[in-house]
């Protein structure tokens, strides 16, 4: 390492199931200079940078950054090293706020004071000239706006290495400036520019050095100004575009169209129109979130709510994706493992599943048949495999898309859909595939194929459809149908549109409110349990009675903690079942120290505590080391902790003396001691939750592991310590539950399991993760209490206890999703 | 396209499928198998009377009900989810058996019918809310398990009731020797495998569970398949509970309980993927036996419950993760605990 070295990524290689994605890659970038990293789709770039960003750990090699030589790199150390990786789809959690996300990515030398972060980060916005509201949630940003505060994000943390991994691809031309301006900023402070695209002019115009991959291997290094425009392409494609690339359709000038999309509207776009003549293929085109998409997956079957799609003079419903199969529209998704392919069954299962009338016609498995339509279908194209038995995932990301070609062509489709095809596809493959497509096109199939790679729909496309803000652009034909037409139509229009300026406002913005969301949450539970309790009143006036509320209040506090508890968990994604049991162990712990003096009883509680502590570790290390589902391993754990607090005691006893019981059941101003130490312990939980670093990665974590992961959080202790913190709040659950009942029993405190589950859901914590308020929680506590209670002063037995919590967890699950479906019926988000 | 074989130079050609002896190995339920001979094997040489005669007649119907139970966990785990509200199932139908069964205006037959059908409906429900609006598995079938343990104390007002003799006696009978109950579980083993593995419909709930994007894509209605998941899962369930009632007489109010961990074990033990897609019928029961022959064992050495449960939870804690760990499946299970993959748009 010199001083002439500001990254080093030395003979690094990682191996995919199927594919070896980066095979023996060095590659050395010099401080003050733009180094390019080329390739096609899949050919490497992102997996090779991630390495270098701590978020893929490499089969071999160095990693050399900020003086040392690693192994391997954790994205916490690259941060705090000066690295700072802009990704190519925005790694910032959902569930965070704008200001939160930014925070959580930078190093801990260049965090804020957090008393002044947001002014710090309006203004930080305001110099670079953005209007992104810090308070917005990440989930609300335009996948432009996320990239923008990605982008600011790093600014921010001065790297002395800034990766840009496509970075213009979700930007207009205006923002492709300012990013330039940008870079060339930094370039002057020294710092080396890691950036990645395939888009050949804007290496030419500000990169110095470049490397070029082709299918996980360095084909070419150098001066950019040593390569012309040509020899850049022909280096990545790896042959000339001639011979990549099939002949194109001949078509009569005159002929009719045979398939014609007619103002089609859906979500993210609007009255789109275009046609295909027998033979053309189609391409569409334009800047990333511009509609293309969205258009391509309406013909499939998914979202068109206006316009008429006719295939061959008649009209086809594409309502549905059944739909669209029954019109022999086929779709082939650009997400291949995730919406297209079945990954862990077979290629023969893969080939038969759209085709599933043909090989079984009487609806009996015909094992012989199968082989034969899978082989019948695989014929001509080169799938690497050594038998029709072999996961599809195993597979090569060519033979994965041969396979999923060959499916297609099995159903004799009338249109093929094909988004990215060639995404992930070595050069080999890619070939083969492009001719595979233009031999459908002949065979009168309409292809339509979507790429964000423009060469691509130049080599292979006769007609290339561009977008912009959901509408087309313009049409390209025949000889116009050149990759700079492509690229320039596609960033023409975001020049010419109304308002798609970099200071365009966006994220909603969030009513300030001094406890957030969950605030209003809380104060809505508490106005409910008021009401209840007025109602009640009426009913029966003995509720008001200073014992019963008092009671009331105390009860309520171990509804609180169980519920604080499951937060904690629920809120990085996981759950736990074990808290009933571990409430039952903390009183069954407790109960041996009761007929003591208050020394003793301290050291109950110390052991009682202990005991929750060590059943958390314990469900934290089977989550997070022995990767156990969480369902699954504190249903084994509960199971567990249930047979010891039995053992220890098989008959309820212990019961505490009158002096312990006096003293915690101590009584001040009305509100019972146990309920301010749950509040207190609520409202600290919600400080943390909201205002740490900590409790930011715990959102995160839960949010999304993998976007957390790339933010530099260490998900699986994020996981650990909710754990550990559950269990130690159940076991504090479980001594205020002695101090009510005064006695140890092992069978006490099952019930709690599903209290914890219904109080996190109507608090309006995020079932899904990410999300959830301490201090609605505990509102959602006193609530729950209140029903409890209220249900016998109305002389409502236990089962309306059990089935009001069970319709509760459903309908308060279902409204957040409810509103989101209301609600998510506009423009692009970030998944 | 003819359907004739390329095969490129230098390339072997591709087969159907590997050797028999290593498909027969890659069978899910393989180890299963194996835990299953070993621990028969090894069960004489821990305590001689564990495999008498007795001991396996008295040890099969409990094998039987974990398999009954397993299967339909079976099948909601293929989708990709987890049934937690099969103790609620198992004490709704027992009780509704135990009590109207006896009763004459009822006759004992429309009590099981109404025990399972109207069981069944609580699982109706959550496959709808699963399927309709994606919410996780996990939190509808907890608030399912709720509302049928509410109905469980409505109806029961709090007290155990006692079964017909008629239907006791009958769970406690055998056929050629082997209990009955041993018997309706092969069955029910028997019918779901053919179904699953040998018919179209069985094929699509596969893929569905596979993948329910992909599924959908390709032009199937997935929601209907998950939602049978849940339906069968809670049906299987109540029909489990059905047969405990006359196992055990007088169900009490809990006897759910003793089944949710097991149902869950046997899944995971017979080789079906946390993950969802394929499963293993088979494997299940082999797993259901395998838990029900270790409680067997492990009472041999201890009367206490207590014990009996902690020794259980160990080793099938044990067991899980050996199973996972050399599954190498244990990636992706976030998605139990995520927005349902089907309802994105």
């Amino acid at each position: 390492m010199t001083m002439d070295t500001a990254l080093s990524l030395t003979g690094i290689t990682k191996i995919y199931p199927g594919v070896r994605a980066l095979d023996d890659v060095s590659v050395t970038v010099a401080p003050g200079k733009v180094h390019a990293i080329l390739g096609e789709n899949g050919a490497g770039k992102s997996t090779l940078v991630g390495i270098a960003a701590g978020s893929v750990v490499p089969d071999a090699g160095t990693i050399g950054l900020a003086g040392d030589e690693l192994p391997r790199m954790f994205p916490r150390d690259a941060r705090e090293r000066g690295l700072a990786i802009v990704y190519q789809t925005p790694a910032l959690a959902p569930a965070l706020s704008v200001l939160d996300a930014v925070l959580l990515l930078l190093p801990e030398s260049k965090r804020p004071a957090r008393k002044n972060a947001a002014a710090w980060l309006s203004s930080h916005f305001t110099t670079l000239g953005l209007r992104v509201d810090p308070g917005a949630l990440v989930s609300n940003l335009s996948l432009r706006d996320a990239h923008l505060v990605e982008i600011a994000a790093a600014l921010a943390s001065d790297p002395s290495v800034l990766v840009l991994d496509e970075p213009t691809e979700a930007l207009g031309p205006e923002e492709t400036r300012w990013l330039f301006d940008r870079i060339a900023d930094l370039l002057a402070s020294g710092t080396a520019i890691v950036y990645i695209t395939h888009r050949i002019p804007e290496v030419i115009e500000i990169a110095t050095d470049l490397t070029v991959l082709r299918d996980g291997r360095v084909v070419g290094r150098g001066l950019v100004a040593d390569y012309t425009e040509e020899q850049i392409v022909e280096l990545i494609v790896g042959r000339s575009l001639e011979t990549t690339f099939p002949d194109k359709a001949v078509v009569e000038p005159d002929a009719d169209d045979v398939y014609a999309v007619t103002r089609i509207t859906g979500q993210g776009f609007t009255e789109v129109s275009f046609a295909a003549r027998p033979g053309e293929v189609i391409g569409l085109a334009g800047v990333e979130g511009n509609g293309q998409r969205e258009v391509l997956r309406a013909l499939g079957g998914h979202g068109l709510t206006d316009g008429s799609v006719a295939l061959g003079g008649h009209q086809i419903s594409v309502r549905s994706p059944r739909a669209a199969k029954r019109a022999g529209v086929v779709y082939l998704p650009g997400d291949r493992i995730g919406e297209a392919m079945f990954g862990k069954m077979t290629i023969r299962e893969n080939v038969v599943a759209p085709n599933l009338t043909d090989a079984m016609p009487f609806g009996i498995v015909n094992r012989p048949k199968e082989y034969e339509l899978t082989r019948k279908a695989i014929g001509g194209l080169a799938v690497k495999t050594p038998s029709l038995e072999t996961p599809i995932v195993s597979l090569s990301g060519g033979s994965q898309q041969k396979v999923l070609l060959a499916r297609a062509r099995l159903g004799n489709p009338r249109v093929l859909l094909v988004e990215d095809p060639t995404q992930g596809v070595d050069a080999g493959a890619r070939v083969e595939i492009y001719s595979f497509l233009r031999a459908m096109a002949a065979s009168g199939v309409v292809v339509v194929v979507l790429s964000t790679d423009a060469v691509e729909l130049e080599g292979l496309c006769d007609r290339v459809v561009v977008f912009s803000r959901g509408r087309v652009q313009t049409v390209l034909n025949g000889d116009d149908v050149t990759e700079r037409a492509i690229t320039g139509a596609a960033v023409l229009s975001t020049d010419t549109s109304e308002s798609t300026t970099i200071t365009a406002d966006s994220g909603q913005r969030r009513r300030r409110l001094p406890l957030g969301p969950g605030g209003t949450q809380a104060t809505i539970l508490l106005a409910l349990a008021l009401t209840l309790s007025i109602a009640t009143t009426l009913a029966s006036s003995a509720f008001l009675s200073p014992l019963n509320l008092s009671q009331l209040l105390a009860a309520s506090s171990v509804i609180i903690l169980v519920g604080l508890a499951q937060l904690l968990v629920v809120m990085t994604g996981g759950i736990d079942l074990s808290i009933g049991s571990v409430v039952a162990l903390s009183t069954v712990v407790i109960s041996f120290f009761g007929q003591g003096g208050p020394g003793l009883f301290a050291l109950g509680v110390v052991l009682a505590i202990v005991a929750g502590l060590v059943v958390g570790i314990i469900n934290g290390l089977l989550v997070t080391r022995l990767s156990l589902p969480p369902v699954i391993a504190t249903l084994v754990t509960s199971i567990a902790v249930v047979g010891v607090a039995q053992v220890m005691r098989p008959a309820p006893g212990g019961s505490a003396t009158g002096d312990i019981m006096a003293a915690v059941g101590l009584v001040v101003a009305g509100v019972p001691v146990v309920l301010m130490i749950a509040v207190i312990i609520a409202v600290a939980l919600w400080y943390v939750i909201e205002r740490t670093t900590l409790g930011r990665g715990l959102r995160a974590a839960g949010s999304d592991p993998i976007k957390a992961n790339r933010m530099g959080v260490n998900v699986d202790r994020m996981r650990f310590l909710a754990s550990v913190g559950a269990g130690t709040l159940a076991a504090i659950a479980g001594l205020i539950l002695y101090t009510r009942t005064g006695i140890g029993d092992a069978n006490t405190g099952q019930a709690l399991t599903l209290t914890s589950v219904t109080a996190i859901v109507i608090a309006g914590a995020s079932i899904f993760g990410g999300s959830g308020s301490a201090i609605a929680v505990a509102a959602a506590g006193l609530l729950l209490q209140t029903i409890t209670s209220a249900l016998s002063f109305l002389s409502l037995g236990l089962s309306w206890q059990y089935w009001l919590q069970g319709i509760f967890v459903i309908l308060a699950a279902l409204i957040p999703i409810v509103a989101a479906w209301r609600k998510g019926r506009a423009g692009p988000r970030l998944r | 396209m003819t359907a004739v074989q390329q095969s490129p130079q230098g390339r072997p050609e591709i087969v159907d499928r590997a050797s028999l002896a290593r498909t027969v190995w890659s069978w899910p339920g393989m180890r299963a198998f194996v835990a299953v001979v070993l621990l028969f094997a090894v069960s004489p040489l821990i305590a001689l009377g564990s495999v008498s005669e007795t001991a396996i007649i008295s040890m099969l119907p409990f094998a039987a009900l974990t398999a009954i139970v397993a299967i339909g966990q079976t099948l909601v785990i293929q989708q990709g989810g987890l049934d937690l509200s099969v103790p609620g199932a198992i004490t709704l139908s027992a009780l509704i058996v135990a009590k109207f069964g006896a009763d004459e205006d009822w006759g004992l037959s429309t009590a099981i019918v109404v025990a399972i059908v109207a069981t069944s409906l609580f699982g109706m429900l959550s496959g709808v809310v699963i399927a309709v609006f994606g919410l996780p598995p996990l939190v509808v079938t907890i608030a399912s398990n709720a509302l049928m343990i509410g109905a469980v104390q409505a109806i029961s007002g709090g007290f155990n009731a006692q079964t017909t003799d008629e239907l006791s006696s009958f769970a406690l009978t055998r056929v050629a020797g082997v209990p009955v109950l041993a018997w309706f579980a092969l069955v029910i083993v028997i019918a779901v495998h053919i179904v699953l593995k040998g018919t179209r419909v069985g094929r699509r709930f596969e893929l569905v569970g596979e993948n329910p994007r992909s599924a959908a894509n390709i032009g199937v209605a997935t929601r209907g398949y998950i939602i049978s998941a849940y339906w069968l899962s809670t049906a299987l369930a109540a029909a489990g509970g059905v047969l405990l009632a006359g196992l055990l007489r007088s169900p009490t109010l809990t006897a759910g309980n003793d089944y949710l961990l097991p149902s869950i074990a046997a899944v995971v033990l017979g080789g079906t993927a946390l993950t969802g897609g394929r499963g293993s019928i088979v494997g299940t029961a082999l797993g259901a036996l395998f838990l029900a022959q270790l409680s067997q064992l492990v009472q041999t050495f201890t009367q206490a419950t207590a014990v009996q449960n902690i020794v259980q939870a160990l080793i099938i804690g044990v067991g899980i993760v050996a199973q996972l760990q050399l599954g190498g499946n244990s990636g992706r299970l976030k998605s139990l605990f995520r927005l349902n993959r089907n309802t994105h748009p």
